[in-house]
């Protein structure tokens, strides 16, 4: 995934003048995920460069550059240091174009790291969509193929309001798909359905997907017929294919990482009640984080969603 | 060799930066508005037409808190005492600059091409209806010092472009504690943006001080630190402000370095209508300042030139107050749109 994220950069970084990247290490060194290698060295330094290590001002002056008409891709290492910037990106990126009816945007993406499962130290591995799902005038990608990584992206870039592009750390080197010669847009605010399926609907984004899958094919040989749902867009979320999926299946598991108060799997369970709710067959099912900070290194594993809690999920979902 | 506590000091005070005393404002004219240094290449009209938004400057604070005990717009922030600054700023910025401002900042936003109207529209409750990008004014900023990072990316991007613009933004006193001013100048520096950061230092931040919001002597100090140069203008001499600013921002558009200018001044008034200044404001400082009150010492320079008279400042106010209804006017028969065509709009 991490070389798809490296192609549509340099693929829109060679079709748009207007792109640039930005941000901390993602010149000479290429990224500490080595998402921008050789970028530099091919564009130069005025296009892809170094920031002096300060969150708030990388997305803020990002947020200045793109006014003047550029495109700026900054990278904000990882997640959980983006509260730094929550100022200059919910409050001020997000807002400019209600705050001027419309007629001023700001087209910037944010790319960062998230999630656990790759032994990294503290606040490193948090999940924090739930977050930016609650504030309007961000909009939020979380890609699970290699493909969606890059299409997304080139997507994003060309959104004319700010986007910010969670980059699963697990899925970074694990997932693999062929790259065409030309990379192709995958539009903002449409699902994936991953596996048809008659009897659950199982909705889960980034690093999950691969085990929500593997949990789909678990429960199978029971019986059970599940339908994965990729929203890849967490805002605006397709309330289309969601909603298509529930009222077909009648039951609903969303699994994510972060913690379950508040989480955006509460979201997403009462908005599908509202909306589906003479369709509905059992009681909504939630596999999330722990209510409790994100946990030291040789504890994640047993915090994590993984395979077997979202196949119990599963089972839970299909008794009456 | 022991190393004792006398001797460690003398040893590090190689090793430790200072600052060669407090820097004199720049000022060029003295209190009474007799021209002390150079004349800035302004022709009468233009040192007219700077003197009439300064009178300008001051029927709108008038209106504007008026407006407010009646319940026609939310919440004013009076600029009586800063006209000066707000001028001297205005008139040095050109056709094409962007200004990121703060909420007392009516004058320059004017002078820049901002619609009276479009600004009660705003005060009154609606929205932002300019084109910032065709007025090259930005919405007032609320969080204080969050536009340093936006005028100095804008200065990043301008530079990036081969764009002979410059990126304005306007704070106060208060933001320059902000992180995000801080930034601001530091970005600046190692980018080399067309920037210039323009502090209206008027000693207070609703009710904190100037002293408590740094130990640093001034604030335009602040830019060594940084690699920018600072500059500490007189904020009451029009003249003095318009030649600085007007020095920074053709420096910044050259490409020869971004520039922090502190321009002195007194927030004679409240920090809003919801504030009452004397919970906190000592009345001799007030006095003090209101006998520096910048319109009189520029009328003074105006009229030693004989460009200025009784008859001319009658004919300002009433032009400007006839300017000032007019909007407020036409700002009220503004529809106010439905929630959901906000929704519409907001939603993108």
């Amino acid at each position: 995934m991490v070389q798809a994220i490296n192609r549509a950069l340099e693929q829109a970084l060679g079709s748009d003048e207007r792109v640039i990247v930005m941000g901390q290490d993602v010149g000479k060194l290429g990224g500490v995920f080595r998402a921008t290698d050789g970028l530099q060295a091919r564009f130069g330094p005025q296009r892809v460069f170094d920031t002096p290590l300060a969150e708030s001002a990388i997305v803020g002056a990002a947020f200045g550059m793109a006014l003047s008409g550029l495109r700026p891709v900054a990278e904000i290492q990882f997640m959980g240091f983006i509260y730094k910037c929550a100022d200059q990106l919910i409050a001020q990126a997000g807002q400019i174009r209600a705050r001027t009816w419309g007629k001023t945007t700001a087209p910037l993406v944010v790319r960062t790291a998230y999630g656990g499962g790759v032994r990294t130290p503290e606040h490193h591995s948090d999940s924090l969509e739930g977050l930016l799902m609650g504030s309007p005038g961000v909009k939020i990608i979380v890609p699970s193929t290699p493909l969606d990584a890059a299409g997304l992206l080139l997507s994003a870039i060309e959104d004319p309001d700010p986007v910010v592009l969670m980059e699963p750390i697990r899925l970074y080197r694990a997932v693999r798909e062929d790259l065409p010669d030309r990379l192709q847009p995958v539009p903002l605010g449409r699902a994936a359905v991953r596996r048809a399926g008659d009897d659950v609907t199982l909705i889960a984004w980034g690093a999950l997907v691969p085990s929500a899958l593997e949990a789909a094919e678990q429960v199978a040989s029971e019986g059970i017929d599940v339908e994965v749902v990729d929203p890849r867009t967490l805002s605006p979320l397709d309330w289309d294919t969601l909603e298509g999926s529930m009222n077909k299946t009648g039951r609903l598991v969303v699994a994510h990482e972060a913690p379950r108060t508040g989480g955006p799997g509460g979201e997403l369970v009462a908005s599908l009640v509202e909306r589906c709710f003479y369709a509905l067959r059992s009681a909504p099912q939630r596999v999330a984080g722990a209510d409790v900070v994100y946990p030291p290194q040789l504890l994640e594993d047993e915090y994590l969603p993984d395979v077997d809690r979202i196949a119990a999920a599963l089972r839970a979902s299909m008794e009456e | 060799m022991a190393v004792t506590e006398s001797g460690i000091e003398q040893v590090l005070a190689a090793s430790i930066p200072s600052l060669a005393g407090v820097p004199e404002p720049f000022r060029l004219l003295d209190a009474d508005g007799r021209c002390i240094g150079l004349e800035p290449e302004l022709g009468e009209d233009e040192l007219r037409a700077m003197y009439r938004w300064m009178v300008f400057g001051r029927q709108l604070d008038e209106r504007g808190l008026q407006l407010q005990r009646q319940g026609r717009v939310g919440v004013w922030g009076p600029m009586i005492g800063q006209e000066a600054a707000q001028v001297g700023l205005g008139q040095a910025m050109r056709a094409g600059d962007w200004i990121f401002p703060s909420y007392r900042e009516a004058i320059t936003l004017s002078m820049r091409g901002l619609e009276l109207t479009e600004l009660f529209a705003y005060y009154r409750g609606l929205y932002w209806p300019a084109d910032p990008v065709k007025t090259g004014a930005f919405p007032i900023q609320i969080v204080i010092g969050d536009q340093s990072l936006h005028a100095v990316g804008a200065g990043m991007g301008f530079a990036l472009q081969k764009q002979e613009r410059v990126g304005i933004a306007s704070v106060g006193d208060g933001a320059t504690s902000e992180g995000d001013f801080l930034e601001a100048l530091n970005f600046a520096g190692v980018f080399n943006a067309q920037t210039m950061l323009f502090v209206q230092n008027n000693h207070w931040a609703i009710s904190v001080p100037r002293t408590r919001q740094t130990k640093s002597e001034t604030l335009a100090q602040k830019g060594l630190a940084h690699g920018v140069t600072g500059v500490l203008v007189d904020g009451n001499d029009a003249l003095a402000v318009y030649t600085v600013s007007h020095w920074a921002i053709e420096r910044a558009r050259r490409g020869d370095g971004p520039v922090l200018v502190e321009a002195l001044t007194y927030r004679i008034g409240a920090h809003t209508t919801a504030d009452d200044p004397r919970r906190y404001q000592p009345s001799d400082e007030i006095e003090n300042w209101r006998r520096r009150d910048p319109l009189p010492r520029f009328r003074r320079y105006l009229e030693d030139r004989g460009a200025w008279d009784e008859d001319a400042e009658r004919e300002a106010v009433q032009d400007s107050l006839a300017r000032i209804d007019r909007a407020i006017a036409e700002a009220e028969a503004m529809p106010i749109p439905t929630l959901a065509a906000y929704i519409e709009v907001a939603g993108g």
